[in-house]
């Protein structure tokens, strides 16, 4: 296996998971894609990583990848998955099968398609606990309605009969994040978890993921194409485009100092609120232009190239390698030094 | 049409507009009560002016757009259209006003017929129009792929060959053929990825600065809405809570719900923000919703008089109104 790409973690601290050059693959019928490649990475304990991208850049298939729930048609090809000193990569499925739910838990964007229809809240939450920890019934449905207080549902007892349907978005979220949390898991793999959600709503759920994470020291990988959600509640960033991990750095040093013109794009072409307050008349967002690339026609050098107003000869023909640009902070371009002088 | 209007009249004037479906249960699926979707709400919008309609989920946002449109048949109220009454207009009446009236949708991969080409759905409309035809459609396709963006040979692509983006321009150009005066557009670059949602926002803001089009922008992104429109109204179950001036309404919102909304959207600023009070409480079903004012179960400074008694929407300076007891 090739020299995994450069992370900027301490070295003191044992991550909980070390995501060391993962590929991963699409089959289709007459050719291979790369969905990932080469994406390093390792998030502590009690820490939250932002890993942010627009379709397609990988940022989901990374993080089926580490859950080892890829759709049957993707493989992870290279890499290994360090977790709690194990590689998850070539684990046997009974094995980890305990891992997941217990040590590694998800949620997904629409918690109506993760949660059971058919079975009462109450018993998804207690079933997760008769599996893992090995109550017994009666103690998994006591353990269920105390789950559903700690997310603060309203009257959790009563609301632990219901069934998904007879819950709003946000609290169907709520008892994912409860089902998700159930066993203490070191790291949650949380996939765009208040997109489908309401704007006050969404702020409801982010608060009671870092209240829980703050008593529980959960390491929570952050899956958003929502710059503000990410500024407001991750420790670090990864930017992904096009499979690759194209920037990482701590959050405030991300926003200050975009080495990367895709991140620096990504930042100007969000409107920002309260900014009709400082001008006259509308103004204009600055865009990206063109579209992200599809992956079967992925161009040889720098995937942004063909959109980047910095790009070079160069830029088409190489693909630049991830390189430390400022203290802590890594990115993948041929012209970080130029991107920077643009912010000044 | 739109030549013979005098300026002053609004593009669109829509007057205490009500929307109710019904709601049947039991065994005879009796109609048993009905939903106010859409709850009394007046506004107007001028000409080359975007008016944006912002509020979460059951807010009547969208109900409202289509009411207006007269794709949904309004239950009670006023919609005049460059000053012409058409709430009690049959199909076969409105159908030739429809020209003045289009549509933006969310979601570019349902509304747009896959069996069509690209060139095929922007030159229906004036087709059914009767506005051009032959060589002439022709060339008016191209100009308008031109206009929007997209390059004249991919006239004979089908829309599965586009993107999410590229899908939306083809769904704009569409609206454009037909010269329209409105444009009632709901959530439409809610479903694209950020760099492009700017690309399609850009070209709508100047499409409607060189056609003077009117716009009614319906979103639940309220950064979104402050760049596009001149003035914004907040919904809340079925009702306009707060309506004002771009400016005014982000900078001094009267409105608590307007305060919480503005409150809860993610800052881009890290460190900014954080760990700030979320608003409690979830959002009340539209089917039974709160008696007095439908936001008070979630009103930071709610009293006595707000659960009995619904606030008007009162204009509290020229231009600004606001329904609240209390401010």
């Amino acid at each position: 296996m090739a020299e995994a790409s450069p992370t900027t973690l301490p070295e003191n601290v044992a991550p909980v998971i070390a995501v060391e050059g993962l590929r991963t693959e699409l089959a289709l019928r007459d050719r291979v894609l790369p969905a990932v490649i080469d994406v390093s990475f390792a998030l502590k304990r009690g820490q939250t990583l932002g890993v942010v991208g627009e379709s397609g850049c990988g940022k989901s298939m990374t993080a089926l990848s580490i859950a080892r729930l890829l759709p049957p048609i993707a493989r992870i090809a290279a890499g290994r998955l360090l977790f709690d000193g194990r590689d998850l990569v070539g684990l046997p499925e009974p094995d980890m099968r305990r891992v997941r739910g217990r040590d590694i838990s998800m949620i997904f964007q629409e918690p109506m398609t993760s949660l059971n229809p058919v079975k009462t809240i109450g018993y998804q939450i207690a079933e997760v606990l008769m599996l893992h920890v090995g109550l017994t019934r009666r103690q998994a449905w006591d353990a269920a309605i105390e789950k559903l207080r700690l997310v603060k549902i309203p009257e959790p007892a009563r609301r632990a009969g219901e069934y998904p349907h007879q819950l709003s978005g946000g609290m169907r979220q709520r008892v994912m994040i409860a089902i998700a949390l159930a066993c203490n898991p070191k790291l949650l793999l949380a996939d765009e978890p208040t997109t489908a959600l309401d704007v006050t709503i969404q702020a409801q759920i982010m608060e009671l993921m870092a209240e829980l994470q703050e008593s529980l020291g959960t390491a929570i990988m952050l899956i958003t194409h929502d710059l503000g959600l990410v500024a407001e509640n991750a420790d670090r960033v990864i930017v992904m485009y096009a499979g690759r991990k194209v920037e990482e750095a701590e959050v405030n040093e991300l926003f200050a100092a975009p080495c990367h013109p895709y991140t620096l794009g990504l930042l100007g072409s969000i409107p920002e609120l309260g900014a009709s307050l400082t001008r006259t008349g509308r103004g204009r967002l600055s865009e990206i232009k063109g579209s992200v690339p599809s992956l079967t026609q992925l161009p040889p050098g720098c995937a942004f190239a063909p959109r980047c107003g910095f790009a070079s000869e160069q830029c088409h023909r190489a693909v630049p390698p991830l390189e430390e640009k400022r203290p802590g902070h890594i990115a993948a371009c041929w012209h970080a030094d130029r991107v920077l002088e643009s912010l000044s | 049409m739109s030549d013979a209007v005098s300026p002053d009249v609004p593009t669109l004037e829509v007057v205490d507009l009500v929307k109710t479906f019904p709601l049947s249960s039991g065994f005879l699926s009796r109609v048993t009560g009905g939903v106010h979707a859409v709850d009394g709400i007046s506004f107007a919008v001028g000409r080359g002016e975007t008016l944006g309609i912002v509020g979460e989920s059951g807010c009547g946002k969208s109900t409202a757009g289509r009411t207006t449109l007269k794709l949904l048949e309004p239950t009670s109220g006023q919609i005049r259209l460059l000053g012409r009454d058409i709430t009690r207009l049959s199909r076969a009446q409105i159908r030739p006003i429809r020209r003045e009236m289009q549509m933006i949708f969310q979601d570019p991969f349902s509304s747009l017929n896959p069996r069509m080409t690209a060139g095929q759905l922007v030159g229906e409309p004036l087709g059914i129009h009767h506005l051009a035809r032959g060589a002439e459609r022709i060339d008016r396709i191209e100009a308008l792929f031109k206009q929007v963006g997209l390059r004249p040979e991919q006239m004979d692509d089908q829309p599965q060959q586009f993107s999410g983006g590229q899908r939306q321009r083809i769904a704009i150009a569409r609206a454009l053929s037909v010269k329209p005066s409105l444009i009632i557009c709901d959530e439409p670059v809610s479903a694209l990825d950020v760099s492009i949602q700017a690309q399609v926002v850009n070209l709508m803001m100047d499409l409607q600065d060189q056609y003077q089009l009117s716009y009614v922008f319906i979103a639940h992104d309220i950064a979104i809405v402050e760049q596009i429109s001149h003035r914004i109204a907040v919904m809340y179950l079925g009702r306009i809570v707060e309506m004002a001036e771009t400016k005014t309404l982000i900078g001094e919102p009267l409105h608590p719900y307007t305060e919480a909304l503005l409150a809860a959207v993610p800052k881009p600023k890290p460190g900014m923000g954080r760990r700030r009070k979320a608003l409690g409480g979830d959002i009340p079903s539209p089917i039974n919703p709160p008696p007095g004012c439908h936001f008070h179960t979630r009103c930071p400074i709610a009293v006595a008089r707000c659960r009995v008694e619904r606030p008007a929407l009162r204009t509290v300076a020229s231009g600004r109104q606001a329904a609240c007891h209390l401010r």
